[in-house]
């Protein structure tokens, strides 16, 4: 109702600064430049992220040898910031594809199956996104444990409703197609229309997500680590390495700079590439009009 | 505006599911310890102490009769003694409820103030260049995530200028910072709502019925296009509350600021269950009573709302 | 014609770039002229899409972007205002001239009280207090019929009727006394019944000011117009005065048009529909626009007919109807 009366902006109006295109070239080449970091990340780094110095502790940015400089114990922050893609990249990714997954048969679920099932399945969804996320990771990565499975656990379960909202909407709609409809008149079986008819439908709507949702849960990665909950405290993570910095705001200041800098730039790539493949998808859907 | 019972009744029902739901999560993640009694007494304690304490918290009793106490204990909103300090957990907690409280109020106020202006400048003529490279600017804001807005702003206001302190919650001063902190978790997006809000409405025909009789271009943008736009900027805010709570228990940490937030984490640190729990209570009180306050709000504001009941 | 001109448009063209970004332009308006008289009232009839509303737009100076006027000049009241700047069109528009718009339910703010809209409108032209302007928006409202007007100054547009939406917007062009009024199919949203009230209501109020009425119903025009233009792709086929445009039309699509209308329909047996559709205003075409549609088409077509002086009316056309074949 809202987005009828134009409160909420109105999908499909398209200026020349509105073209996907541009967007998905700038994030599709910073994606690019992100996972060569990751994949190369062991070649690229000059020394190893959990070795520290004391005879190099705190050194500035550009420092001979240590372009970003280094930490309270003398490690090299290039080389802490190069082996947090995979930790950091890795959880986010992780954490990602389990709310996705679960989301995505809650909401098939839901949408296929009337009555209690669904009441039960949107209303769980409706509970946990107006209860604050952070809250609760907080509370069960304090019980469970520091670490890369019980982050991206925590983090994914916990979000698995923002998929499972969307997919239920989608698949509601698609479900009442004539091709939809059509296959169960001919009795192919229940899950069968889901997966071959459904699903790939959901596909542009999924990505449009994945992209978004990897940048929130980047952000919930680092955020608990930052406070102390969430990569192992040794594990050369953003989040851990910004945690550090902050007891060191005035001596180096530089030392946020670079995780802080890389979690940026990872999350406008991903809100590049969401946003370029939702225009994307509602032009071409357009054009299909 | 009319006011229905039944609506009124079912988001109680509402209300009590939800905060059955969190208890009944908190209670396991509780069990999930393993044995209750060693976190509250500590690796330092002695198989006399623990079997004492078992014994005091009814540990040793089956777990129903556990959760069924344990219930009948909130329903009165005793959630036992802080570990920490012996003090009842709900009274620490409940005095940590003000600064949470005027630090998300002063934020949203800050949101506001610079997400309107700033998003009714560049959505009034989205294709000035000046407006294109605030537009991006606005975008890359969006991708830094509040926590490291915060550290920046230490850096610049504190660290550099030594304008501002960074840390505390005494005097007006120490309130810029957390309160911009906050402010960032929400102001880029919104100022990016508002934006596309007034360049949708600019194209409206109500617009061009304004123009008509002789409106300017600011009045145009401030008495026409702007109350539709903010409409849909209310409710960005409501349904974000909830997010500003996660935002909040971090710019508290950052900042030393005595709210719930900082509370739970230092709480979480040593498993301090009776203040965890009621900390998280309270939050999930707080949220509901903040969605539902919007709704009515929303009600309130929107003009073709108002006839119908809540 | 009589009386002094208020508003003159000579071979007013409005272009638009061409949506496929090849940087040629189309024109919306084409070379048109017009003149109104004070008091006279002149129908504007054609389908969508043939520029009637465009040239009303760049009556208000509203040409909506990216378009803009190319060539001619509109003089309103003996004052050049095609070009003038924002600043000085906001001054103009509402109290030299107002518009009346087709939708009343998108063209009025939903969010803003009709005593708010009626009460800025006074202000912006005139320097009175609130109480003043109250009073103003009262009166204003009763001029155009509205029943308990002080309970509608309160109202949102969404709680009035569709009919007391139209009013309301009327008395908002009405409002400061403009001497032009253009008016965009200001019935079309509207039953018939409430059609029919709001064309009295324009005759009734617009006796000391001249009336532009756009519509693309040539009965609504016959109703309330004295003169009567017809266009077509962008341009004025046929002008005359209404009686003449009604009785005789020399415009094989002026026919056309009629014999779709039912009411003047005494002579033919049956409704006879234009065949095919008017050619999409951005793509050029050659000679007379209406050539692919006729049955009056001969090689001579394909040069661009002007618009010329013939039985007493004007007409663009290289095969008017005659007097005899009109009767015959």
């Amino acid at each position: 109702m809202t987005t009828a009366f134009g409160l909420l902006p109105r999908l499909g109006i398209l200026r020349r600064s509105n073209r996907p295109g541009i967007q998905l070239a700038v994030g599709g080449s910073l994606l690019l430049f992100i996972f060569i970091l990751a994949l190369l990340h062991r070649q690229l780094a000059a020394y190893d992220p959990l070795a520290g110095d004391i005879l190099t502790r705190l050194k500035p940015l550009l420092t001979p040898g240590h372009l970003l400089g280094t930490d309270q114990l003398g490690r090299d922050i290039l080389s802490r910031l190069l082996f947090g893609f995979p930790w950091s990249l890795g959880i986010a990714l992780a954490a990602t594809l389990i709310a996705m997954i679960v989301g995505t048969v809650a909401g098939l679920w839901a949408a296929w199956v009337p009555g209690w099932i669904r009441t039960f399945i949107n209303r769980s969804a409706d509970t946990i996104i107006a209860f604050p996320g952070l809250v609760i990771a907080i509370c069960v990565i304090a019980v469970i444990g520091r670490g890369f499975w019980p982050l991206a656990l925590t983090l994914g379960v916990l979000t698995w409703p923002f998929f499972a909202r969307v997919v239920y909407a989608e698949a509601l709609g698609l479900l009442q197609r004539e091709y939809v409809l059509a296959a169960e008149l001919f009795g192919v079986q229940g899950w069968r229309i889901l997966i071959r008819h459904v699903l790939p439908g959901l596909r542009p709507t999924l990505m449009v997500m994945l992209a978004f949702h990897f940048a929130d849960m980047l952000i919930a990665e680092s955020a608990l680590s930052f406070l102390g909950l969430g990569a192992p405290i040794q594990a050369p993570t953003w989040g851990n390495m910004l945690a550090e910095s902050r007891q060191y705001l005035f001596l180096a200041p530089w030392m946020m700079l670079a995780p802080g800098g890389v979690i940026v730039l990872v999350v406008v790539t991903l809100n590049l590439l969401g946003d370029g493949i939702a225009k994307l998808s509602r032009d071409k859907a357009r054009a299909v009009e | 505006m009319s006011f229905d019972a039944r609506a009124v009744v079912r988001r109680i029902g509402v209300l009590a599911v939800f905060l059955l739901s969190v208890v009944t999560l908190l209670f396991f993640l509780l069990q999930l310890t393993g044995d209750p009694a060693e976190v509250m007494v500590g690796d330092s304690g002695t198989p006399e102490q623990l079997e004492q304490v078992r014994k005091q918290y009814g540990f040793d009793r089956p777990l129903a009769e556990q959760y069924v106490r344990y219930l009948v204990n909130l329903a009165q909103f005793d959630f036992g003694v802080s570990f920490a300090n012996d003090q009842p957990a709900f009274s620490l907690v409940m005095d940590r409820v003000g600064p949470t409280l005027l630090l998300t109020f002063l934020s949203i106020i800050a949101t506001l103030a610079i997400a309107v202006p700033l998003g009714a400048w560049l959505g009034a003529r989205p294709d000035a260049p000046e407006r294109i490279a605030g537009g991006i600017a606005v975008y890359i804001a969006q991708g830094v995530p509040g926590f490291v807005a915060g550290l920046l702003m230490i850096q610049l206001f504190a660290v550099h200028l030594r304008w501002l302190p960074s840390i505390g919650h005494e005097g007006v001063a120490t309130w810029i910072l957390p309160t911009l902190t906050l402010a960032s978790f929400l102001a880029p997006k919104l100022t990016r709502v508002v934006a596309a809000n007034v360049t949708e409405a600019m194209r409206e025909d109500y617009i061009r019925t304004a123009r008509a009789s002789g409106a300017g271009p600011s009045g145009l943008l401030w008495r026409h296009a702007l109350p539709n736009a903010l409409l849909g900027a209310t409710a960005l805010v409501g349904a974000q509350f909830a997010f500003l709570i996660s935002g909040a228990v971090i710019t508290e940490v950052i900042f030393a600021w005595p709210g719930l937030g900082w509370l739970l984490v230092k709480a979480t640190t040593t498993l301090d269950f009776p203040v965890i729990q009621a900390a998280v209570f309270v939050i999930a009180v707080l949220v509901f009573a903040v969605n539902t306050l919007t709704d009515v709000l929303f009600r309130f504001i929107d003009p073709r709302l108002r006839t119908k009941g809540i | 014609m009589s009386g002094e001109e208020v508003l003159s448009v000579d071979d007013l063209r409005v272009s638009f770039p061409a949506r496929n970004g090849s940087g040629a332009n189309f024109n919306a308006v084409d070379g048109v002229s017009l003149s109104l008289a004070r008091g006279e009232t002149l129908g504007i009839v054609g389908e969508s899409g043939s520029g009637k509303t465009m040239l009303a737009l760049s009556a208000m100076g509203l040409v909506p972007k990216p378009g803009r006027i190319t060539s001619g000049s509109i003089t309103l009241r003996n004052r050049r205002i095609d070009d003038l700047g924002e600043r000085d069109l906001c001054d103009l528009r509402g109290r030299e001239i107002g518009m009346v718009f087709q939708d009343p339910m998108t063209s009025l703010n939903p969010v803003r009280r009709v005593g708010a809209l009626l009460v800025e409108a006074i202000r912006r032209h005139n320097k009175v207090g609130k109480d003043e302007a109250r009073c103003r928006a009262l009166d204003a409202l009763r001029a155009v019929g509205i029943p308990s007007p002080e309970a509608r100054l309160r109202a949102y547009p969404h709680e009035l009727s569709g009919g007391l939406r139209q009013r309301v917007m009327i008395a908002l062009a009405l409002v400061n006394h403009p001497p032009v009024i253009i008016a965009d199919e200001p019935t079309t949203a509207l039953d018939t019944t409430i059609q029919a009230q709001i064309l009295g209501l324009l005759r009734e109020r617009l006796s000391d000011a001249a009336l532009i009425l756009i519509t693309h119903d040539l009965g609504v025009a016959a109703e309330l117009c004295d003169r009567i233009a017809v266009m077509y792709y962008g341009r004025i086929v046929e002008a005359g005065s209404a009686e003449s445009i009604l009785s005789r039309p020399r415009h094989p699509y002026t026919a056309g048009l009629l014999a779709a209308v039912p009411n003047f329909d005494f002579g033919r047996p049956t409704l006879v529909p234009i065949p095919g559709a008017p050619p999409d205003p951005s793509t050029p075409v050659n000679g007379c626009a209406f050539q692919e549609r006729c049955q009056r088409r001969t090689p001579i077509c394909a040069t661009k007919p002007l618009l010329r002086e013939h039985t007493g009316g004007l007409v663009a056309c290289a095969h008017p109807a005659e007097e005899e074949t009109i009767h015959a």
